[in-house]
């Protein structure tokens, strides 16, 4: 009886609205990510801010379906849902950008002129030196 | 049982057997999003290391991603609106929202498949010569059967192809569930079961906003 009433209870919060909602700002959020990049119109900025835009849209996205899709807030387990939740996405930053971080450093530092760099300034330190008479 | 039984049963954090199994699910969704970090990963660092392979700017579709994407979503909502059925304990409107999930969900497979199919047939994922032909050899062996590829697209098919094993599984599944309806109904046990499917399907389109970005937008630029 009591996990019945419980259960009716949770799924309460559930409702058509909230994912109507979490769909109509999804296809937004879609579409503002496809649109420009499909006409072009993003040609003329720099390539750091496309790719800050995109990722900054993929997890605005990410969030809107986590609130309005996963419902990790209903329930008696909400509290731990979330815990996890971020747990989890630390590690995930960590195994990505760490991941990144150091095979971008062993591609520069190891595969010299084999790799995509071609003149390592820690080879050819002549290089380095104007860009750092120009910092001072 | 009155409001007060209620709120006392919740302040003790009841557990039933249906939210065990539902946090117990969530804990398995979390270690499978480390996967997917893995093999995202991987993509990262492989991103430009098409090599003398062809650049994916070139074989990359938008508008049928877009396609897709859209699909994927839609049957997103339409399994949402299966759950809101399980929770008016509508058997019917639960199987037909399961049910036209289903057939999104097969589209979107399709859609993969003709993509991966497309991209072999345009010889995209091998290696070539300085004239754009595909070179035959691979490590000194030849197969006969052409090139070999580069690890971009060695890297493109894990990660793409990873979610589409996933979304394979959750119809296999779908399937199981239409089953256990039949046989049973909405029962407790069942609708925990839907509930796990619910977070499981969700959580397939939340990952597949994290590759339409990085795979295609990006590679598109």
């Amino acid at each position: 009886m009591i996990g019945r009433i419980h259960t009716a209870q949770r799924t309460h919060g559930v409702t058509v609205a909230k994912y109507l909602i979490g769909f109509v700002v999804s296809v937004i959020l879609t579409l503002a990510a496809f649109i420009p990049v499909m006409h072009n119109w993003v040609a003329d900025w720099s390539s750091s801010a496309k790719v800050l835009y995109l990722l900054g849209l993929a997890l605005v996205q990410m969030m809107v379906q986590i609130t309005f899709f996963l419902h990790l807030t209903d329930g008696p387990d909400a509290k731990y849902n979330i815990i996890t939740m971020w747990a989890a996405i630390v590690c995930v930053f960590i195994i990505i950008a760490g991941t990144w971080w150091v095979m971008w450093h062993l591609n520069y530092q190891v595969m010299g002129g084999a790799g995509r760099i071609e003149q390592s300034d820690v080879i050819y330190p002549a290089n380095a030196a104007p860009a750092a008479a120009q910092t001072q | 049982m009155s409001p007060t039984m209620i709120k006392t049963a919740q302040a003790e954090g009841h557990h039933d057997e249906g939210s065990t199994r539902l946090f117990g699910f969530w804990i398995y969704i979390l270690q499978d999003l480390f996967l997917f970090a893995t093999f995202f990963a991987n993509f990262a660092v492989f991103s430009s290391a098409y090599s003398s392979g062809a650049a994916p700017k070139e074989f990359i579709d938008l508008g049928f991603v877009l396609g897709e994407t859209f699909v994927l979503l839609i049957s997103s909502i339409t399994y949402g609106f299966a759950m809101i059925a399980v929770g008016k304990n509508n058997l019917s409107a639960t199987r037909l929202w399961l049910c036209v999930t289903f057939l999104l969900g097969v589209s979107f497979i399709s859609m993969e498949l003709y993509e991966f199919h497309h991209l072999f047939a345009e010889g995209a994922p091998y290696l070539r010569d300085a004239q754009g032909n595909i070179i035959p050899y691979v490590n000194g062996i030849d197969d006969g059967k052409g090139g070999g590829i580069a690890a971009y697209w060695s890297a493109f098919f894990s990660l793409v192809g990873l979610h589409g094993l996933h979304v394979t599984a959750g119809l296999v599944v779908m399937v199981c569930m239409f089953v256990h309806l039949g046989m049973h109904g909405l029962t407790a046990r069942n609708k925990a079961r839907l509930g796990c499917l619910s977070l499981f399907w969700h959580f397939l389109d939340i990952v597949w906003i994290g590759v339409f970005t990085a795979v295609y937008l990006l590679g598109a630029l």
